[in-house]
């Protein structure tokens, strides 16, 4: 079995070939952070004008790569959702058209499935598990089942976790993007300097909450001296902004051992995922907390991550798998709650 | 020469099918969203009425044509990348045209040069000048495809008649009748038709097919529409 992947939901266009076997026969991913670092954050137009420049190259680039021809592949999958509809559009469509002149099944698939996942692509562990997703658009705990079958335990009531990251980053000057910038700045950084606050923790429930941890920011930087911030101050904030995320997410995850043991006695594995997982320092605090609670922690490597389409081919494999396929009449959805009976999620 | 033709760069969307010189089968709708979720139903239909032609399906043609814009930017987008991935799995050339030259060639021969001015879904229009030349089918620019106010048009056009069409020529009249200008409005084929895409890309590819992976090229006619943010903020 092999499947093509097609991801273009925010500022990465990606193509991948994966094996049934958890094998990634090719995954090329270009960034567009050259073409929006300009304007301090992603720009859709900008992003789907891309998307549609660079996908033709790197969809043949991909099957090259994994040695792989039309003729080889079993089913073809693409993001259609959630995400910035006029890039997912493009991917979308190559799928499309891709699975229509080869007569092949067609996967459209949900951007926060394929990172929820990722852990059974690079590690190959059973379902059920925990799931924390935490990206530049999203911030929920999940109890994962199989494909298509999740159940939410929380989600943030503003800000996704990504989102305070990039806004703290420009607060603090440290440039685009955000999250990369903040986790490098705080490895030299006092977390004890700043006293911000720890929303949400230790109320009942899986929820988040980050817009007063913004704000707590803001009225830091108001507190100093006017003018640029000497680098042991930028350095001192962002430690103690990522800290006081950890400890919410910490937090946040425990609770969620607590139910998901409860609900479901025979898992035993905390996954963390998405772009924000990549954050080594959230990682760690995250693994802890999972070792404290009996818990197996489980984080995708890095490149997988941050947006690629090897996710994106393997929520294809496993939906294949168990039957799930999409006419060519599939959506672009922007918004899509992987828990369909549930109330939509904000952030 | 058999070729696939679609059109979503506008409010239609629209497929047709040629081979040996006729549209085999077309399918066509009004809309002013969901091309995405309609055209590739609508290309696996065309293709099915089009067995006797084409009995292996893609396999059987030799090219794909596109509207590759000026139009609604996510529209023109889904059409070139579904474009580009069939021509790309079917191992056939894919090439865009114009929607303003699909127009122009939708029109009557009416002895005068022709405007075709496109709904830009902002204050200016879509337009592009053609020859009246001896064959209307084909049309032959006299100006290249520019985004322009309606009030700028009068200065910009050759002294003397022309004849009008497009989503758009409402205003342009509007704006050349003002000042002055006799203009002939041709009414009847106001957008871009996956047929007429299809019956040009035959004439000018006929015996002579692009090369294979030639890059389909968006023409958006538009930056952007986002500002630099102000420094330090």
């Amino acid at each position: 079995m092999r499947v093509l992947g097609i991801e273009t939901s925010c500022d990465e266009t990606a193509a991948a070939v994966v094996g049934g076997d958890r094998r990634i026969l090719s995954n090329v991913v270009l960034s567009q952070l050259d073409e929006h670092r300009p304007y301090g954050g992603v720009v859709p137009e900008i992003a789907a004008r891309s998307h549609l420049d660079h996908i033709g190259g790197l969809v043949a680039r991909a099957l090259r790569e994994a040695g792989t021809g039309y003729e080889d592949l079993d089913g073809v999958a693409a993001t259609a959702g959630p995400g910035l509809i006029g890039g997912v559009m493009v991917g979308l469509m190559t799928g499309k058209a891709i699975a229509l002149v080869r007569k092949l099944p067609f996967v459209a698939v949900n951007h926060m499935e394929a990172h929820a996942l990722t852990p059974r692509l690079t590690d190959g562990i059973e379902f059920p598990y925990l799931a924390l997703l935490v990206s530049g658009g999203h911030c929920m705990l999940l109890a994962v089942r199989g494909p298509g079958g999740y159940r939410r335990y929380g989600s943030t009531v503003d800000d996704a976790v990504g989102e305070a990251f990039d806004k703290t980053a420009k607060m603090i000057g440290l440039g685009y993007p955000g999250g990369p910038a903040l986790e490098e700045a705080a490895r030299t950084g006092d977390p004890a300097r700043f006293d911000l606050p720890r929303p949400m923790l230790g109320r009942p429930g899986c929820d988040f909450s980050f817009s007063g941890l913004k704000t707590a920011v803001r009225r830091t930087l108001d507190a100093l001296p006017a003018g640029p911030l000497d680098p042991k101050t930028a350095s001192d904030l962002a430690a103690s902004f990522q800290q006081a995320v950890a400890d919410v997410l910490a937090d946040r995850a425990a609770r969620a051992i607590a139910r998901f043991r409860e609900e479901f006695p025979g898992g035993s594995t905390l996954v963390v995922a998405g772009g924000v997982a990549a954050n080594r320092h959230l990682r760690a605090a995250l693994e802890k907390t999972a070792q404290s609670n009996g818990m197996r922690f489980v984080a995708p490597p890095l490149a997988l991550c941050t947006d690629n389409a090897a996710m994106v081919a393997w929520a294809g494999i496993e939906r294949l798998g168990a039957g799930l396929t999409d006419s060519l009449d599939a959506p672009a959805r922007p918004r899509w709650p992987l828990d369909e009976t549930a109330a939509e999620p904000r952030g | 020469m058999k070729l696939l033709a679609i059109d979503t760069a506008t409010s239609a969307c629209s497929v047709a099918l040629l081979a040996g010189g006729r549209i085999v089968a077309e399918r066509s709708a009004d809309m002013q969203r969901g091309h995405a979720e309609a055209l590739m139903p609508m290309v696996a239909e065309v293709l099915a009425a089009s067995l006797s032609a084409c009995p292996r399906g893609f396999a059987d043609l030799d090219l794909i044509a596109v509207t590759a814009g000026p139009g609604a930017f996510t529209g023109v987008r889904i059409g070139l990348a579904a474009a580009g991935a069939m021509a790309a799995a079917a191992g056939i050339p894919a090439v865009g045209l114009t929607t303003l030259e699909v127009v122009a060639a939708a029109q009557p021969p009416s002895g005068r040069p022709l405007l075709v001015a496109l709904d830009a879904k902002r204050a200016d229009v879509y337009c592009q000048l053609f020859g009246a030349g001896p064959d209307s089918s084909i049309p032959a620019p006299l100006t290249e495809p520019q985004a322009i106010l309606p009030a700028d048009l009068p200065a910009r056009l050759p002294a003397g008649p022309v004849a009008l069409a497009g989503d758009g020529a409402g205003p342009a009249a509007a704006a050349l009748r003002a000042a002055g200008r006799e203009v002939l409005r041709l009414q009847g084929h106001d957008r871009p038709e996956a047929a007429v895409l299809a019956r040009l890309a035959a004439a000018r590819w006929q015996g002579a097919p692009p090369p294979l992976g030639s890059p389909l090229r968006p023409l958006y006619l538009r930056a952007p529409d986002v500002s630099l943010p102000a420094r330090g903020a």
